[in-house]
């Protein structure tokens, strides 16, 4: 079988295989009950799976997933196919990576587990009916039989359930990843809002990733624009806590070693009481209740005086 | 072992760090400083660190140590052109330069020796 189907699968390893299996408690003597079972599967083969698509495409959930006559042609061939494969009871690496790629496919055509472990659920009604008709009252052989079909059946979902399962988390991480870049990106905008001087505006819960984020930014901003001075502005910061003070400390050393001075405003009163009862020692930092105060003595230490235009 | 030039601007000191500074090297530099600053009387004391990518802790203590003995031999300290990943160590690293100002860049660094005492 190709490499390519199990990219993204579980990888399991032999250890693996054999703890599941005694888990189930699926044995040789369970291998041996499915053998003789694959010829009673092969001559009921088609009433069966004509039972089971007919089952499958009445439900409006199973339906809209077995859309035309050519995608149940395929589920019907590659479902006969496995049933075949599983009534042979070797459940080697080739079964197991079978059962992968069951669930991989399931995936793929976005047949949930819900369904999968339902559907199931019917194959084992109808095996039921056919295995105690087949033993005649042979009690012992029956269950014996039951129960190798359960076991198995119930280690294929297992199997496909867990493919589909590692298929949704790496969807969803990939879009958390991506979602957290973009989040790090649009929150650390540094802003050259005249020659030398270099505004960051904070926005929102700043935390340990965000603020090395933050930090290296400006730290390249400063020696990109060779600015002397950064306002940090914490207006839109709800809340500082110690390891927020402590950061925001550690960015301020930073670009002092680089040759720039910061000057941090937007300091809410809330903010200011939360600092002072924590004790935080912002030392030497200039402050200021808001952006405009702190951008006046940014200028006015460039030199630079505002005015209005006269007339 | 290459040495580093330690050149007279003036009465300033000028130093540019270029090569990756092993341990020794910085000790070396620290003597070929504080002999020239008493052969020379210079009054202060410009550290170029634009090309150096990794500051660790020895070096870091070094550099702060020949300042305040350029301090005590009467020259003042600016550190110019400090690279923001170094600058990040370094403040992770909780180091602090007291006896040292800080400039963007070599110009900027010699203007503030120039000035004089701020």
């Amino acid at each position: 079988m190709p490499d390519r189907f199990y990219q993204g699968a579980p990888a399991i390893s032999a250890q693996e295989r054999a703890d599941r299996l005694a888990f189930l408690m699926l044995g040789e003597d369970d291998g041996a009950a499915l053998k003789e079972l694959h010829p009673l599967f092969v001559e009921r083969r088609e009433a069966f799976l004509d039972a089971f698509y007919g089952h499958l495409t009445s439900f409006p959930g199973t339906r809209s997933v077995l859309k035309d006559r050519a995608t149940i042609e395929r589920a019907r061939s590659g479902q006969a196919m496995y049933m075949e494969r599983m009534l042979l009871g070797r459940f080697d690496e080739d079964f197991f990576n079978l059962s992968i790629q069951v669930g991989l496919k399931h995936y793929e055509i976005g047949l949930e587990p819900k369904w999968v472990v339902a559907a199931w659920g019917v194959y084992l009604t109808y095996w039921t009916q056919v295995i105690v008709e087949h033993f005649h009252g042979d009690v012992v052989r029956a269950v014996r039989g039951l129960h190798a079909v359960h076991k198995a059946i119930l280690l294929a979902v297992q199997l496909s359930v867990d493919a589909y399962y590692s298929k949704t988390l790496e969807r969803i991480q990939a879009i958390v990843a991506s979602q957290r870049a973009a989040i790090l990106e649009l929150s650390t905008p540094v802003i050259e809002i005249w020659q030398g001087i270099l505004v960051l505006p904070l926005i929102g819960t700043i935390d340990s990733a965000r603020t090395r984020q933050i930090m290296e930014n400006l730290l390249n901003r400063v020696v990109e624009t060779q600015s002397e001075i950064v306002i940090l502005d914490l207006t839109g910061v709800s809340v500082v806590d110690t390891a927020v003070a402590n950061h925001l400390m550690k960015t301020v050393e930073a670009a002092e070693l680089l040759g720039a001075r910061c000057i941090l405003t937007g300091i809410s009163p809330a903010i200011a009481q939360t600092l002072v009862h924590l004790g935080v020692d912002l030392g030497h930092i200039t402050t200021s209740a808001t952006l405009r105060i702190g951008l006046q003595q940014a200028l006015r230490s460039q030199g630079v005086t505002l005015g209005r235009l006269e007339g | 072992m290459p040495r580093i030039p330690v050149l007279k601007i003036k009465d300033v000191l000028i130093v540019s760090l270029q090569v990756e500074m092993q341990d020794r090297l910085a000790l070396e530099l620290q003597d070929d400083i504080l002999s020239t600053l008493s052969r020379t009387g210079a009054r202060g004391l410009l550290l170029d660190v634009t090309s150096i990518d990794v500051v660790d802790s020895f070096l870091g203590r070094v550099i702060a140590d020949t300042a305040s003995m350029a301090r005590l031999m009467g020259a003042e300290t600016v550190l110019a052109g400090l690279q923001p990943a170094v600058a990040i160590t370094l403040s992770e690293l909780g180091l602090k330069l007291p006896q040292i100002r800080t400039a963007l860049n070599l110009e900027k660094g010699l203007a503030m020796l120039e000035t004089g005492k701020s």
